[in-house]
């Protein structure tokens, strides 16, 4: 997944003056919500977080409440799922099957 | 505070000082030796007579708040001062004292907590720097210590002390229980000993890898990093699954084998090394005090080898 960072380490999802790209598997099929609410420190790079612990990457960490990262991620494949059941359901009338 | 000279007959000028706040005004030359004091009171100018011309040092102090300024004495002239303040929001943990000092180590605040839950006090502080924020336990058994750096009036910063806890600590064994999952076919293996944790592949075949968890739930919400003390010799590349990056952090659900696809919270990457280091991931967000909607555990999965001497949470 293509993502793009600032001078914070912290994630984006559109390209914009100043940050870098990267491609980083672990955000893959994630939401835009929860790829922006994680930090991702390159390997070779470090962070250093406001009362003075360093990171050294590669690290993926949220800067956002997990929880809420979570639950938005959960939200978004269940989205999906539906608009997957709702595909197939066409299809299925479209073919004259009948699901039992 | 606006600082005006007036040029006064006779000899030394006039200094008149106004303040937006009350205070004390200490105006002083170290090199002509002389020290002047005044009470003054908001929007009420104070006047100091008879100063030689020359540079002086004009300071004002109020309830921990200070400011100061040098000026040079000669003609008029107009010097503007406020008073800085910014504040520090500090958690400490129960049964603890909390202190705060300046980089002189001079002590500008202290919080006692003396119950069972985290204490959370305001601290001001006057001036921009960095300040050493200490937690102590009343046992005097551990203590706890951060840096934060003030550079800016009105700034507000929030620290968080916890002391650490052990999941795994040489010469002691696991603190907590963990599963360990060897590779299926048995030619990777993990053992969880006294004195280190010992993960080994038999080669460098990709597919052979090992995995640890804990068994049971961890409150990260009080912790705001992992560390793990390893030397990881050998390292090899996975070439099935992006979830299997050699990594350690906290996983949101409970995998059951080496070969599960992790779902990190969070998580460091595990590269080789032929000298003991220290991996750190950051776990500020994750957990939380409240309801909860996932469950965090501590995870590592390795294709390769490597001994830990230490895992704790800070």
């Amino acid at each position: 997944m293509r993502i793009y960072i600032d001078g914070e380490y912290k994630c984006h999802v559109l390209s914009s003056e100043g940050l870098r790209e990267f491609d980083v598997p672990f955000f893959n099929g994630k939401c835009d919500e929860f790829i922006e609410g994680y930090r991702y420190v390159p390997f070779g790079e470090f962070w250093e977080r406001e009362d003075g612990v360093v990171f050294w990457g590669e690290m993926v960490s949220p800067w956002k409440n997990y929880d809420r990262l979570y639950r938005a991620q959960a939200e978004y494949e269940h989205q999906l799922l539906l608009e997957y059941e709702s595909a197939l359901t066409e299809i299925e009338i479209a073919l004259g099957v009948t699901s039992e | 505070m606006i600082i005006n000279a007036i040029s006064g007959g006779g000899s030394g000028a006039f200094l008149e000082v106004t303040s937006e706040n009350s205070g004390v005004v200490t105006v002083y030359n170290n090199a002509v030796g002389k020290t002047y004091t005044k009470t003054v009171q908001a929007g009420t100018p104070v006047i100091f007579k008879g100063l030689s011309t020359g540079i002086w040092t004009v300071e004002i102090s109020n309830n921990g708040q200070t400011a100061a300024k040098t000026v040079e004495i000669n003609d008029d002239y107009e010097i503007t001062m406020a008073f800085f303040a910014a504040y520090l929001n500090v958690t400490y943990p129960a049964n603890s004292n909390c202190t705060i000092t300046n980089a002189d180590g001079v002590v500008v605040a202290t919080d006692n907590n003396s119950t069972a839950s985290t204490k959370t006090f305001v601290a001001t502080v006057g001036a921009e720097g960095v300040y050493t924020v200490t937690a102590s336990a009343i046992d005097g058994s551990k203590d706890k210590e951060v840096n934060v750096s003030i550079d800016a009036d009105g700034q507000t910063k929030n620290v968080t002390l916890s002391y650490a806890m052990y999941l795994f600590k040489s010469g002691e064994g696991a603190k907590i229980d963990f599963l360990t999952y060897n590779d299926k076919d048995g030619t990777a293996t993990i053992t969880v000993g006294t004195d280190e944790i010992t993960l080994y592949a038999q080669s460098s075949v990709t597919g052979f890898r090992t995995a640890l968890r804990s068994k049971n739930t961890i409150d990260f919400a009080q912790y705001t990093a992992l560390k793990m003390k390893c030397t990881p010799t050998a390292v090899y590349t996975n070439i099935y699954s992006s979830d299997w990056e050699n990594s350690v952090g906290v996983t949101a659900t409970a995998f059951t084998s080496s070969e599960s696809t992790i779902s990190w919270a969070a998580r460091s990457k595990i590269t080789a090394s032929s000298t003991e280091t220290t991996i750190v991931v950051d776990i500020s967000a994750v957990g939380t005090s409240s309801t909860t909607t996932s469950s965090y555990y501590f995870g590592l999965q390795l294709g390769g080898r490597m001994t830990i001497t230490e895992i704790w949470l800070e």
